[in-house]
């Protein structure tokens, strides 16, 4: 038995005594000291209270199911790759198909379309389309005949209910299949210039060549709940499906329960959460969204360009990566960046963003905190703000096909609730509606807000309501 | 079935993009890990956050998991606490809160767990305060050993040190609670 009198010695290894976590000779020498030693004997009780007590520590469970969250992230990739290689291969069968069987008898409308194109320049963008990236094979005609995605604004796009997203059928496959309901849908709601595959009517239409339809950009890939879209240029919503085309300037809601992703082109895509509103502002040498409430998540896969989210008072940029854009009212988001690096421009401001290593931070109209906290200073925060002249801001406003007018994100509606906080599936908790709007007095949990500690103090942003700090960002030394 | 499989096995299927799996051991480690965190912070919104974050890496870095190496636990809770220390990095570059935002960081904890606060009793608060004021040093081992089960071995391999220095600095956590919870 190990003769253990230095009670320095004891007292280091009471509490793993009384945990169980001394081996026995150990614990016989302890035994052995207390006895003869009140001093250890009452730290010994001490100990015996400390354990106790902690362990009435309370546990919580998760408020919401983070299960699903992480698999959500995790699964997509997986999953775009999967739906990348069917798609691909589909594709090459589908064109060989056309060149084997169908004998190209486009060729007479190779020539009218190149007439027809020759006048407005806009109207290309096929390339941009990823699923229906030409292949090498293909001539630029034949590039043409082969519309993108095929639809431009219509809402009948095929729908598939398969449960991985719909995407489980060739995304080239839709141009063919839809050419005739394209020809019954033009009919009944001209479009100009919808659609130049089609040889009778777009002869007629296409002369005209009034604003011509944009090409589509993504499509929905996959869909739980439901959600609406509103397509540019009209007021109307109408409820949205898988595989539905989207176009430079469509609007799309989601409902308590709507979860959408969005398929771009070039690879990328975004998941659109529950109670969201989304402005899909342009994609081409970039993906632009305009998010107005509610959270978009953003997986940058392409490395070519760049994918930005316009929070309306400033933009979040990423080349590759993903991110997670949560609005809490129209002055401020919390922005989450899981992989890759991310800049940010406040729009408002004029100040551009260099990519840096943010993880996680809240940017507000005016000023960008982390997690409630004032980023300080350059040299603290490698994502610091760099002015930047005037007029090179004004390009964050002239993506394709913007309209948003109607949509201004500081127009948000005051009392719709913070879209984060909304109930998702298994959330326990509701933010009161405006709980975001009230100057800041947001966070990333949900729920009804006690005063806060110490009672003092604006306020979460009380003293930064829009505008009211002049240099935005983190003045360099600033607010120590 | 996966249930019946131990973490290694089900560790295994996931790296080989078996997402079951993977959901297996999140449901049955997800307790463990976000309780860890909210003993770290208090905040469940954070401790969400970095539980959510602490499984994403365990998927991203499941291919460099070696069953071998030791029990599963261990090397969650190595990643558990590297998030931490990510998330305390940041911490410590905010040092200069303003009041306000002192304020709204401090509202921002209780407001994230509101019923928790309503609920919580004097001796709640006492042991939030208590474990709270723990250098971190000190309180990942603590809570590694009080409230995940975690031997000293393991916790060691959990955090780079030695047995001995962990159970010195489980004690030094003990004892500064002692003084907190009980006084002098």
């Amino acid at each position: 038995m190990t003769a253990m009198t230095d009670c320095p010695e004891i007292g280091e290894r009471l509490y793993s005594f009384v945990i169980g976590e001394c081996d026995l000779d150990t614990a016989d020498g302890i035994r052995a000291h207390v006895r003869s030693c009140p001093d250890c004997a009452e730290e010994l009780k001490r100990m015996r209270r400390v354990v106790l007590l902690t362990g009435k520590l309370e546990t919580i469970n998760p408020s919401r199911d983070l299960c699903r969250e992480v698999v959500s992230r995790i699964k997509p990739p997986l999953f775009w790759l999967k739906v990348a290689g069917t798609a691909a291969a589909a594709a090459v069968l589908i064109v060989a198909l056309l060149y084997a069987v169908v004998g190209l008898p486009e060729t007479a409308l190779t020539t009218e379309e190149k007439a027809a194109v020759s006048a407005p320049k806009n109207e290309g963008d096929v390339e941009i389309a990823g699923d229906n990236r030409p292949s090498p094979g293909l001539s630029s005609s034949q590039k043409e005949q082969i519309p993108t995605f095929p639809d431009s604004g219509d809402d009948s796009v095929a729908q598939s209910s398969s449960p991985d997203g719909g995407r489980t059928e060739p995304a080239r496959d839709e141009p063919v299949r839809n050419d005739a309901e394209r020809q019954e849908s033009v009919a009944a709601a001209p479009k100009p210039g919808a659609d130049r595959t089609q040889e009778g009517e777009a002869k007629e239409s296409a002369p005209a060549m009034t604003p011509e339809k944009p090409a589509a950009v993504a499509k929905v890939g996959n869909l739980e709940g439901e959600f609406k879209v509103k397509r540019t240029g009209s007021e109307e919503w109408k409820e949205g499906s898988v595989l539905l085309s989207i176009l430079p300037g469509d609007t799309i809601e989601t409902n308590p329960l709507g979860q959408v992703r969005i398929d771009f082109a070039d690879g990328n895509y975004v998941y659109v959460n529950t109670n969201s509103l989304v402005n899909i502002a342009g994609s081409g040498e970039e993906t632009l969204l305009k998010i107005h409430k509610g959270e978009i998540y953003c997986e940058k896969v392409s490395a070519e360009g760049e994918l930005a989210i316009d929070t309306g008072f400033g933009e979040v940029r990423a080349k590759t990566g993903s991110f997670d854009v949560k609005m809490f009212g129209p002055n401020q988001c919390l922005l989450h960046v899981l992989s890759g690096e991310v800049k940010c421009h406040e729009s408002e401001k004029g100040n551009k963003g260099q990519y840096g290593e943010l993880t996680r931070a809240w940017l507000r109209r005016g000023r960008h905190c982390e997690k409630g906290t004032r980023l300080r200073s350059k040299e603290d925060f490698r994502w610091a703000m760099k002015l930047r002249p005037p007029k090179e801001d004004e390009d964050t406003t002239k993506h394709a096909g913007t309209p948003a007018k109607q949509d201004q994100p500081g127009k948000q509606d005051p009392g719709v609730p913070p879209a984060g906080t909304l109930p998702k599936p298994g959330d326990q908790q509701g933010q009161k509606p405006g709980d975001g709007e009230s100057g800041g007095k947001v966070g990333p949990g949900p729920s009804p807000l006690p005063p806060a500690p110490g009672g003092a103090g604006p306020g979460p942003g009380g003293g930064h309501q829009p505008g009211g700090n002049q240099g935005g960002m983190c003045p360099p030394g600033g607010k120590k | 079935m996966t249930e019946h499989l131990d973490d290694n096995n089900l560790m295994e299927r996931a790296k080989s993009g078996d997402d079951r799996a993977f959901q297996e051991l999140f449901k049955k480690y997800q307790h463990g890990v976000l309780n860890f965190f909210h003993r770290m912070c208090f905040n469940q919104t954070t401790a969400e956050d970095l539980a959510q974050e602490t499984f994403l890496r365990l998927w991203r870095a499941r291919h460099g998991y070696r069953s071998e190496a030791g029990k599963f636990s261990t090397y969650l809770f190595q990643i558990a606490k590297n998030c931490w220390f990510n998330h305390a990095d940041k911490k410590k570059r905010r040092t200069g809160l303003d009041e306000g935002e002192a304020a709204e960081y401090a509202e921002a904890g209780s407001r994230a767990d509101p019923a928790g606060l309503a609920e919580s009793s004097e001796l709640q608060g006492e042991l939030r305060d208590a474990i709270g004021a723990l250098p971190d040093d000190l309180r990942i081992p603590f809570i590694l050993s009080r409230y995940e089960n975690l031997r000293y071995e393991e916790i060691g391999r959990v955090l780079s040190i030695s047995p001995r220095t962990v159970e010195r600095r489980v004690s030094d956590a003990a004892k500064l609670l002692a003084k907190r919870l009980i006084g002098k």
